[in-house]
């Protein structure tokens, strides 16, 4: 599986921001925009036509799938499709996480950013 | 006239024909929606330049998808073709062959019609020119003519400004 993770890396932003998004749970579409755009202040900002993009490439990788089952009635818009991690999908966002990490601690050796510690 | 929500949302239903009809037989209607859906968002809703701006991002961003969704179609169907041509030798060498025949005929006729209609002769006058031939009662039809014949032509002929081989 590890192998397989990391074929996929690096992830391109917006794509690790998919898979974060889904990471806590099962979305549509919109919630994942709208999670992108706030976890990140407006910094990634996508359309709804790249984000579909996006989906259709990793559901065709077999990153996320189309979830079956459905969210509390009160909450369901029975109009949309919710998608969610595979177990590759949350696989693939942990080693891109682990990539990230690294990449930061040889900024911080570098002394780039400060160590959490000296912070 | 609808309100420019309505108007966006018509922009943006148009503008996606520009993805090909798989995608949007998979993720169309969806794609609508949350772009519906973003343009009520109540941060989005109250300022109709924002609304636009919402409706640029949106329009602007179905060129890259479209240009790599219809490459990857592209890509599938020469994937699809080669692994055919590889499956029937015999069929590949007809079809490669009759193909080079027929790209070598056009450009043989395209190269002489060229030649003959595009690129007048390196002569003054070329719509002038005339062609000399020697006929005779023993040898029905246009004979090519002596070289001695040529240089009488050349010196003595008046009716002509020049005359070459």
């Amino acid at each position: 599986m590890t192998d397989r993770a990391e074929s996929h890396l690096p992830l391109a932003p917006s794509v690790f921001h998919v898979l974060l998004a889904l990471a806590d749970g099962e979305k549509h579409g919109y919630a994942v925009m709208k999670e992108i755009r706030t976890r990140t202040g407006g910094a990634i900002s996508l359309g709804a036509s790249t984000l579909y993009g996006i989906v259709k490439r990793l559901v065709e990788d077999e990153l996320i799938e189309e979830s079956s089952e459905r969210p509390d009635p009160a909450l369901d818009d029975e109009r949309r499709r919710y998608y969610g991690l595979t177990e590759l999908g949350r696989a693939v966002a942990v080693a891109e996480s682990r990539r990230l990490e690294a990449t930061l601690g040889m900024a911080r050796a570098k002394k780039l950013i400060p160590s959490p510690r000296t912070r | 006239m609808g309100t420019p929500s309505d108007l966006a949302r018509r922009l943006f239903h148009w503008a996606a024909r520009l993805l090909p009809f798989d995608f949007r037989r998979e993720y169309g209607r969806e794609m609508e929606l949350s772009f519906a859906s973003d343009l009520k968002d109540p941060a989005n809703r109250s300022d109709s330049a924002r609304i636009w701006t919402v409706s640029a991002r949106a329009v602007a961003g179905l060129a890259p998808v479209a240009i790599r969704e219809h490459l990857a179609i592209a890509a599938q169907d020469v994937r699809y073709a080669l692994r055919t041509l590889a499956h029937s030798p015999g069929f590949t060498a007809t079809a490669l062959l009759s193909l080079g025949l027929g790209i070598g005929a056009n450009s043989a006729v395209f190269s002489l019609v060229d030649a003959l209609f595009f690129h007048p002769l390196p002569v003054e006058d070329s719509d002038r020119l005339v062609a000399l031939h020697t006929i005779d009662a023993r040898n029905p039809g246009f004979n090519p003519t002596s070289f001695p014949n040529y240089l009488e032509y050349r010196d003595h002929v008046r009716g002509l400004s020049g005359v070459a081989a």
